[in-house]
């Protein structure tokens, strides 16, 4: 498979009050087609990611808008599947060159939910749950059960969800765009206003606006990322649904996929970007994508394994809980910063892992540097 | 499994904090909100009850829903 990221763009991701939705989709855009060093009739088509502009600015049609805001009417498509609608229109836009559609696409993620109060967002957030099933959960909710589950089943401590939030702040001064550059000690996390038993406030993502955008293309170019190989995994949209309440069934599945397509195992991968929505997730994430066994995610993170100098780094960009989520954005910003560092030669093997709602859906590529 | 609920979306704030609970019906799992004020914990024997899903406002209709006491 020949997929290479020619170009990406990162917007800041925080409070953006003087950016509108269209602005930061055009920073985006603009900005990784610049990257690309290409200009906008080099495009073939824009798939577009989002979870809930319908909401909250009352805009649907986003294919249509991101057309009209590049000018020259290239066909165009929203892809949403809550948080992981990014890595669902990567998978979009991956499909259409595969098949040999189209030979160049441009893939956008972009949010914006800080114009309205937290309580509304915690309301449009919660559509990502299973309505009729899951009525009166909110995410953080959702994810306290789970993180509950893990703590009972494996002895997960409190520390060890907390060390997941100090790394990936600390991580974050590497990244300028990342929504929070602040140092927390494990205390401070540990002992923050309890949101949803056990999460605390400093155990959760924040509420972001922003925006990633990259460049894909057949054309093989040495010294630039390459997508090697992606998988797609799917369970049922509530958690009562699923067999287990200690993993993600879909995220298992999705990597299996990935490794298989990659050839490659993941004690190869030496960077990874995965879905810390709530630090509980970052601990499923270590076991089910297979860096360690079940129950065991706490300790790698808490041992150091999982920074600079460990078993693999994840989370550079500082995550979501420190980098920031724009939900529609985040699985095209962790392709984007993955594509940035293996062009820079910092690692050869790096792993996105993107998941929708409480982990009904899961999307996992891996990158490398390495050509033949 | 448990989770107790302190910050909800803006028809629910005024519940928080709530409990939110995965519960075993002879081995079929679902998930429920607690009825205003109970304290649930893993292990609890509970009932679904009928009851408002929130206080609505004097022109909206009155919805219900099925909630969790403990027996």
């Amino acid at each position: 498979m020949k997929i290479t990221v020619l170009g990406q763009a990162i917007t800041s991701f925080g409070e953006l009050w003087q950016k509108s939705l269209s602005d930061l989709l055009v920073d985006a855009m603009v900005g990784a087609i610049k990257n690309a060093n290409l200009e906008i009739k080099d495009i073939d088509a824009i798939f577009v990611a989002n979870m809930s502009a319908g909401m909250a600015e009352n805009q649907v049609h986003l294919g249509a808008l991101a057309s009209q805001l590049m000018g020259g009417n290239k066909p165009a498509m929203r892809v949403e599947g809550a948080c992981a609608s990014g890595s669902l229109a990567m998978l979009a836009g991956e499909y259409s060159l595969l098949a040999g559609q189209y030979k160049t696409v441009l893939v956008v993620g972009v949010e914006k939910m800080t114009d309205i109060d937290s309580a509304l967002a915690t309301k449009y957030l919660s559509g990502a749950a299973f309505y009729g099933q899951e009525y009166g959960s909110t995410f953080p909710g959702l994810y306290g059960l789970l993180a509950g589950a893990h703590m009972q089943k494996y002895g997960t401590t409190r520390d060890q969800l907390s060390a997941v939030a100090v790394k990936n702040h600390l991580h974050a001064f590497d990244n300028p765009n990342a929504q929070y550059h602040k140092k927390f000690s494990l205390d401070q996390i540990s002992q923050s206003q309890l949101v949803a038993d056990p999460l605390r406030l400093l155990d959760c993502s924040p509420i972001t606006d922003g925006a990633a955008a990259v460049v894909l293309t057949t054309k093989e170019v040495k010294g630039l990322a390459k997508i090697n190989g992606f998988g797609h995994g799917q369970d049922s949209l509530d958690l009562a649904g699923r067999q287990s309440m200690t993993s993600l069934e879909a995220t298992k599945t999705a990597a299996r996929l990935a490794y298989k397509m990659s050839n490659l195992s993941a004690q190869k991968i030496q960077v990874a970007e995965v879905h810390d929505c709530f630090t509980i997730a970052e601990i499923l994430a270590y076991e089910d994508l297979e860096f360690v066994g079940a129950g065991e995610g706490g300790k790698l993170v808490a041992t150091g394994k999982t920074t600079y100098g460990g078993q693999v780094v994840v989370n550079p960009s500082g995550g979501l809980k420190a980098g920031g989520h724009p939900v529609g954005a985040t699985g095209v910003k962790q392709i984007a910063y993955l594509a940035k560092i293996l062009a820079q030669g910092q690692f050869e093997t790096a792993l996105a892992h993107n998941v929708g709602g409480s982990g009904a859906t899961s999307v996992v590529h891996i990158l490398t540097n390495k050509h033949d | 499994m448990v989770t107790t609920i302190r910050t909800s979306s803006p028809e629910l704030n005024y519940l928080t904090p709530y409990d939110y609970a995965v519960v075993d019906f002879a081995g079929q799992k679902k998930e429920f909100m607690a009825a205003a004020g109970e304290n649930l914990k893993i292990g609890d024997k509970v009932k679904l009850v009928l009851r408002k899903k929130f206080q609505p406002d004097s022109s909206s209709l009155i919805e219900y829903s099925l909630k969790l006491i403990k027996v």
